[in-house]
């Protein structure tokens, strides 16, 4: 069982799938109850033009996509201000990102393998390098969400009290969309592009079903994202399958289980109650 | 009116309008310490409006406001006001909080950003929770207390801050009469430990029975000194022509009206 260990390359997924269930589970669990779930998905794909623009220039595509994916997280962020409703200012990002990674695509020569691995996700493809600056970018978010972690509750849940309280409202959401896009940028390698949302919405609505309180869901996303990373990852090690739609599946297969529980759970008190 | 150490609120020539619709104009307020004030005026008047200019979450067009004797912006007024909004409105009712995390939020503005929660807080938490009868539910989640339990929670919230001045937002709204009328013992209990209490309400009966000053709202600000004895009648100033007083034959509730919006 341990022998893909021995392997550097399964080292490197391990590490790497560990730090970002953590990452995407406690990012995740706050858009998911702001309605913003699909920011997610909607930085993934501009992710994927700062990829596209990384190989396209010759810079390395993880720096190259998180500068593209931020700038672009406080453009987003901009348009909302600007009374664009959010969903609509997700989707021109979302558009202009693809647009720019189609581009730069067709004019390329000879990349689009390795841009597919972005897409798709690959346990082979992480090295030390990209394993120091996902490490690097995760340890900052982390300390960052455990320093306003009693702020960021408090605007999640009632932004209107938290503004007349004196909070910095405005500067907390702008932080909470740059980590966002910091998370999606350091999803990428291992899940790949197309399924990085599912991986920051799968942990916390699974946790969501089952938790009493915030602090209880937050820990239980996050061993959720973690059991299905180490999963998912020794899944398509031993099937030789791709790593992120393996974890995700797995994933899903979670949150079926929690609304399952949930279920059971509600029955169990209706009975309760009858009786 | 002047304004001297037990003003706390002091409102002069406020004038306030979205776009070309003027909701507030010309207003003038005067709050003092151990006032309980109500605040009605039918929906639209402006009732919300002018308590988000005194809490500082809108700047008027013209006119001045001090809060504490200081801008209401300021950090340090603003931390002296425990407020408690509308919870329909603000409130996911599937959000995974338990009743004392709630609690807990409402320490943040004094605790300070960045700053863990100590022993104190906790402390003052606990007691907040026992002030509103709450404490033996403070596991529970939200989202399993009825709409008065989860009032009087939103309200512990407020009292953690331990203000000076606390405002409520139509806090009855979809609660039964024996939880308001629980909840209104408690607003008595308070605002007799000397803290300032502005209720907006468009309820004019229930609130009238408990309040010493009354500000009807509508575009302007008519102040009306309860305890010197006020007439319902004068009170249809708030109303205008947008709504007519319904009498109901409650027992023990003299005068009771309640609005019926035509």
């Amino acid at each position: 069982m341990l022998d893909m260990l021995e392997y550097g390359f399964m080292q490197r997924a391990f590490i790497a799938g560990t730090l970002i269930a953590i990452v995407c589970s406690v990012i995740g669990l706050f858009l998911v109850l702001r309605r913003m779930s699909l920011m997610g998905d909607g930085l993934a794909h501009i992710a994927f033009a700062g990829i596209a623009g990384g190989m396209f220039f010759n810079i390395y595509p993880l720096l190259s996509a998180l500068v593209f994916t931020v700038l672009s997280a406080l453009g987003i962020q901009r348009l909302k201000d600007m009374k664009v409703h959010g969903d609509a200012a997700i989707a021109i990002f979302f558009s202009f990102g693809l647009a720019v990674g189609i581009t730069l695509i067709s004019m390329s020569k000879g990349f689009g393998m390795d841009l597919f691995s972005y897409l798709f996700g690959s346990i082979l493809a992480v090295n030390e390098t990209d394993l120091a600056f996902i490490s690097v970018l995760c340890a900052v978010t982390v300390a960052l969400v455990w320093l306003f972690y009693k702020e960021l509750f408090y605007i999640t849940f009632d932004e209107e009290s938290a503004r007349a309280g004196g909070l910095p409202v405005e500067k907390l959401n702008t932080m909470l969309i740059v980590l966002t896009a910091v998370t999606v940028v350091v999803s990428m390698r291992v899940v790949g592009v197309l399924l990085v949302s599912s991986y920051i919405v799968l942990p916390a609505s699974a946790a969501l079903l089952i938790s009493r309180s915030f602090q209880n869901t937050l820990f239980l996303a996050a061993a959720i994202a973690l059991a299905s990373t180490v999963v998912g990852l020794t899944a398509a090690f031993y099937f030789d399958a791709a790593a992120g739609g393996a974890i995700v599946l797995v994933l899903v297969g979670a949150f079926v289980s929690a609304m399952i529980l949930h279920k059971l759970r509600v029955n169990a008190a209706r009975e309760a109650n009858l009786h | 009116m002047g304004m001297d150490k037990d003003t706390v609120i002091w409102i002069k020539g406020v004038t306030f309008s979205y776009g070309a619709h003027i909701v507030l104009e010309n207003v003038g307020l005067e709050v003092k310490r151990g006032d309980f004030l109500g605040v009605i005026g039918p929906n639209g008047s402006g009732k919300t409006t002018l308590i988000r200019i005194i809490i500082g979450l809108l700047k008027p067009d013209s006119g001045l406001v001090r809060l504490f004797g200081a801008p209401p912006a300021s950090a340090d007024a603003r931390a002296r006001v425990g407020f408690v909004p509308q919870k329909v409105t603000n409130f996911d009712q599937n959000f995974p909080a338990s009743v004392s995390e709630v609690v807990a939020m409402g320490r943040i503005p004094r605790a300070g950003i960045m700053k863990q929660l100590g022993a104190k807080d906790r402390e003052l938490i606990e007691k907040a929770l026992d002030e509103v009868g709450m404490l033996e539910h403070r596991d529970k989640r939200i989202s399993e207390l009825s709409g008065g339990q989860q009032q009087r929670v939103f309200m512990a919230r407020a009292l953690v801050a331990e203000p000076e001045l606390l405002i409520l937002d139509e806090p009855t709204v979809g609660v039964d009469r024996y939880a308001q009328k629980r909840f209104y013992a408690i607003l008595k209990r308070l605002n007799s430990a000397g803290i300032t209490i502005i209720l907006i309400s468009h309820d004019i009966g229930v609130v009238s029975a408990h309040v010493n000053k009354l500000a009807c709202v509508n575009r302007s600000v008519v102040l009306h000194d309860v305890s010197k004895g006020v007439n319902p009648a004068d009170l249809i100033c708030a109303y205008a022509d947008r709504m007519k007083i319904v009498r109901h034959g409650h027992a023990g509730c003299p005068g009771h009206c309640q609005d019926g919006v035509e």
